[in-house]
């Protein structure tokens, strides 16, 4: 099984240098039968890095433990649903689903190509062909996931347990479809700088890419955080940890990018820009994958140290030089066309936009490579952690929420002084007071929480507010019941409200953000058999210690009595797991969630068999707002996704009406 | 004579243990507020990346004891920073510390880069307009008209985006 899967590899290496190769030179021809044969090629690849992913797949299930990489991440009482996610929890496995994804992504773009020929779709073939050569090459010489041994261990060495999760059933997955996803829209512009054809024609055909690339970025950084929140036991989602800032950079860039692409469309306006985003996001995701596999940094998200890094960095640096390059040639092209008229319009917001959100991620990175340039420059090594990025990210973000609330209340081309007026003087009015009584609520407290609550309903309102003008203008129009003129106004433009609704979600995670950062309560106690804490209002009583055993290990647990203003709430059991492949245990904490907050509870250590205990009692308010807000996100980012009529820029709604 | 120094004695043992309890009372709430925030501007040293409010290892409760230690001897918060310093040097606060010039960049970089960046869009907006301005120069329509226009022209946006 093992050859098959090396040589299936090889193979799909070799296919795919002959696919860009018979590509290359059926452009430059003209030639429609040999740009076939490349998609034919392309196809072979899929198929190839498919077949070689199945046999890996089936080396976890069925017990592979000659194949080094199945060894090294598996075992006989690992439960299956874990057996078939530790495809991707090493360096040459996680290697290999980029590359899954990849072809599988390259393979959708060249069926495009039929028998018409088509050089843009063709250009853009090559390039994301390029990238597999890239990504086969590392899997084929450098990190063979079918690397065997010349003997069979009876059994493997387990994995990981802060893998056995159901986080990581899902946050890899989500954030490699993200990751890989940017490499179509950079394709794409790509080949809109080779042909010289720099209008929006590849904006238009990559935006559902490009949507698709962010959703799935969202998804893969919330889901991270729910897998640090439930599984790392110190009460936290996000710790700014290197590899963490890795998957947000893309996210900033690609989001900026996926505002000013609507100025390209409107106006023909920041092309230079757009192309600039789109190299810069596919570098991100690539630095990314550097940070993971390089050694550079210390993360619990990392991969062993290997050889990897020094390829991707020597990989961007190519991917820089060549795509910068090509696009400075081409700068003649990517002239604007139109102007803007006015200072304070809704193209010019989308300016500040795109300013906050790739200031953001420039202040990412620069915290994240600040030690590493501070060691080579100054020989001093330095650490940049949470102190840091919260003091200079959170104005930053919340500038971008309030521009998200702006936004809605801006026109078109040019805001008149009229229009400023009336749209702004609801909002602003019914901010301040919400504004004053927040403030009121925190004791005169925390203005920096209050201003940051305060965005959020300034930004929530308008939001909604364009939703409910748009639901009445509708029904008087049409005569429809309002309910059903709402309906038909969001899928009519689902690219629009879509987008709302994005903001939505936004909104509420930026709400719980500022809740459980700013207002949350920690203890760390001992308590014996009998004994009380009390945190927040909850009271929490120590039962004792309780064993279990559980698949792969033994878990003991501490039962915990919880009250609130003398209810009985719920029975909390924080546990910790010994694995049967690990030297020490790991922490299963024990969460109770409410709209208002968490009770989030660990149990540290104990003695005397139980009769003590320490335990970490932590109260995060407002937290669940955050995975609500990553519910309406997703729904948002689908809804802009959904194909048909009403996912266009201008669909015109109206046409059924009038005729 | 003999009562009233005993009642004396016995009022003064009772004010002697209560100012002992009221300032270890005070000291130990003193002293946990500060830790905590020491705590969290501190990186534990042993190269997991977690900073030392987060990290439950052996390193980091020996770093908690040593911090404790160096609150109970009376040390400011200043000097337990220093006194960190010098044992792991900078790598050990969770932010670079503005002591250093070269640290500065860290906190400046980012927000010089969006004045920077407003600047230029500044810049941009000016010429953009300029240019469209120039190119409406043959027009007739006053500022009424163009007014209504481009309230019309809102509204019309409006319905089908």
């Amino acid at each position: 099984m093992e050859v098959i899967g090396q040589l299936s590899i090889l193979l799909a290496f070799g296919f795919s240098i002959y696919a860009t190769l018979i590509y290359t030179v059926g452009i430059s021809r003209k030639n429609s039968a040999l740009i076939l044969s490349g998609r034919g090629a392309a196809f072979s690849v899929a198929f190839l890095v498919v077949l070689s992913s199945v046999l890996l797949w089936y080396g976890f299930v069925d017990g592979a433990y000659n194949i080094k990489y199945v060894y090294g991440y598996s075992s006989d009482d690992l439960p299956l649903i874990y057996k078939l996610t530790a495809f991707w929890a090493g360096n040459k496995g996680s290697l290999l689903l980029w590359e899954l994804l990849l072809a599988v992504y390259t393979a959708i773009i060249a069926l495009k190509l039929r028998k018409i020929y088509n050089k843009y779709i063709a250009n853009a073939t090559v390039v994301l062909l390029i990238i597999n050569i890239f990504f086969l090459g590392l899997l084929a010489f450098i990190a063979n996931p079918f690397e065997a041994y010349n003997f069979t261990p009876p059994d493997g060495s387990g994995l990981n347990p802060m893998l056995q999760n159901p986080g990581m059933v899902f946050h890899p997955l989500t954030l490699y479809l993200g990751y890989v996803g940017v490499s179509v829209p950079f394709a794409f512009a790509i080949s809109a700088l080779i042909t010289k054809r720099t209008d929006d024609w590849w904006i238009r055909n990559t935006r559902k890419w490009a949507v698709w690339a962010w959703v799935f970025l969202s998804l893969g950084n919330i889901l991270g955080g729910i897998w640090a929140y439930v599984e790392l036991g110190w009460g936290g989602y996000w710790a700014w940890d290197p590899v963490e800032n890795s998957s947000f950079i893309p996210w900033l860039i690609l989001t900026a990018y996926i505002h000013s692409v609507i100025i390209q469309e409107r106006k023909n306006m920041l092309k230079i820009w757009n192309v600039s985003l789109i190299i810069f996001a596919f570098l991100a995701t690539l630095f990314g994958t550097f940070l993971t596999r390089s050694g550079v940094f210390a993360s619990v998200h990392s991969f062993s140290d290997s050889p990897l890094g020094f390829y991707f960095l020597m990989f961007m640096f190519l991917v820089l030089i060549v795509s910068l390059g090509l696009m400075f040639s081409r700068i003649g092209h990517l002239t604007s066309g139109k102007e803007f008229e006015s200072y304070v319009s809704k193209e010019s917001s989308f300016l500040f936009n795109n300013l906050f959100l790739v200031g953001g991620a420039f202040a990412v990175f620069l915290g994240t490579v600040f030690p590493i340039i501070s060691e080579a420059l100054r020989g001093v090594k330095v650490s940049v952690s949470v102190p840091w990025y919260n003091q200079i990210m959170a104005p930053i973000l919340l500038g971008v929420v309030l521009l998200m609330g702006i936004c809605p209340l801006i026109a078109w081309h040019k805001s008149s002084k009229r229009n400023f007026k009336v749209n702004f003087l609801v909002p602003v009015v019914l901010s301040l007071i919400f504004f004053g009584v927040i403030f009121y609520l925190l004791n005169g407290e925390n203005l920096y929480a209050a201003i940051g609550f305060t965005i959020c309903f300034f930004a929530l309102f308008t939001t909604v507010q364009e939703f409910v003008k748009g639901m009445f203008a509708r029904s008087k129009i049409t005569g429809e019941m309002l309910l059903k003129s709402l309906a038909l106004m969001v899928m009519k433009n689902r690219r629009r409200y879509g987008g709302y609704i994005v903001h939505i979600g936004i909104i509420l995670i930026t709400f719980g953000i500022i809740g459980s950062q700013v207002f949350n309560q920690e203890m760390k106690t001992r308590l014996a058999v009998g004994q009380k804490a009390e945190i927040g209002g909850y009271e929490i009583l120590y039962k004792g210690l309780q064993k279990t055993e559980i698949q792969n290990g033994t878990a003991i647990y501490a039962n915990l009595a919880v009250f609130k203003n003398n209810k009985f709430i719920t029975t909390a059991r924080p546990e910790k797991v010994f694995y049967s492949n690990s030297e020490r245990p790991f922490s299963e904490v024990s969460i109770h969630s409410t709209l208002k907050e968490d009770l989030y509870i660990v149990l540290q250590n104990w003695l005397e068999g139980g009769r003590a205990a320490d335990f970490m009692f932590k109260i995060n308010p407002l937290i669940i707002w955050m995975w609500i807000g990553s519910f309406i996100l997703t729904l948002g980012g689908l809804l802009a996704l959904w194909p048909g009529k009403g996912s266009q820029l201008n669909p015109k709604m109206y046409e059924e009406v009038s005729s | 004579m003999n009562i009233m120094r005993k009642s004396s004695l016995i009022i003064l043992t009772v004010l002697f243990l209560l100012s002992l309890f009221y300032s270890i009372s005070y000291a130990e709430r003193l002293d946990r507020a500060l830790f905590k925030k020491i705590e969290a501007n501190l990186m534990c040293t042993d190269g997991c990346g977690m900073y030392l409010k987060t990290c439950e290892n052996a390193t980091a409760q020996k770093m908690r004891k040593d911090i404790i230690a160096m609150l109970t001897k009376g040390m400011s918060e200043k000097e337990i920073y220093g006194r960190m310093i010098s044992v792991y040097g900078e790598e050990v606060m969770a932010a670079p510390p503005v002591s250093s010039k070269f640290n500065i960049i860290a906190w400046a970089g980012p927000f010089v880069a969006i004045i920077i960046g407003f600047i230029v869009i500044y810049i941009c907006l000016d010429r953009w307009i300029f240019n469209s301005r120039k190119a409406e120069a043959g027009t007739n329509i006053n500022e009424k008209e163009i007014e209504q226009y481009e309230d019309y022209l809102d509204e019309e946006i409006k319905k089908h985006y």
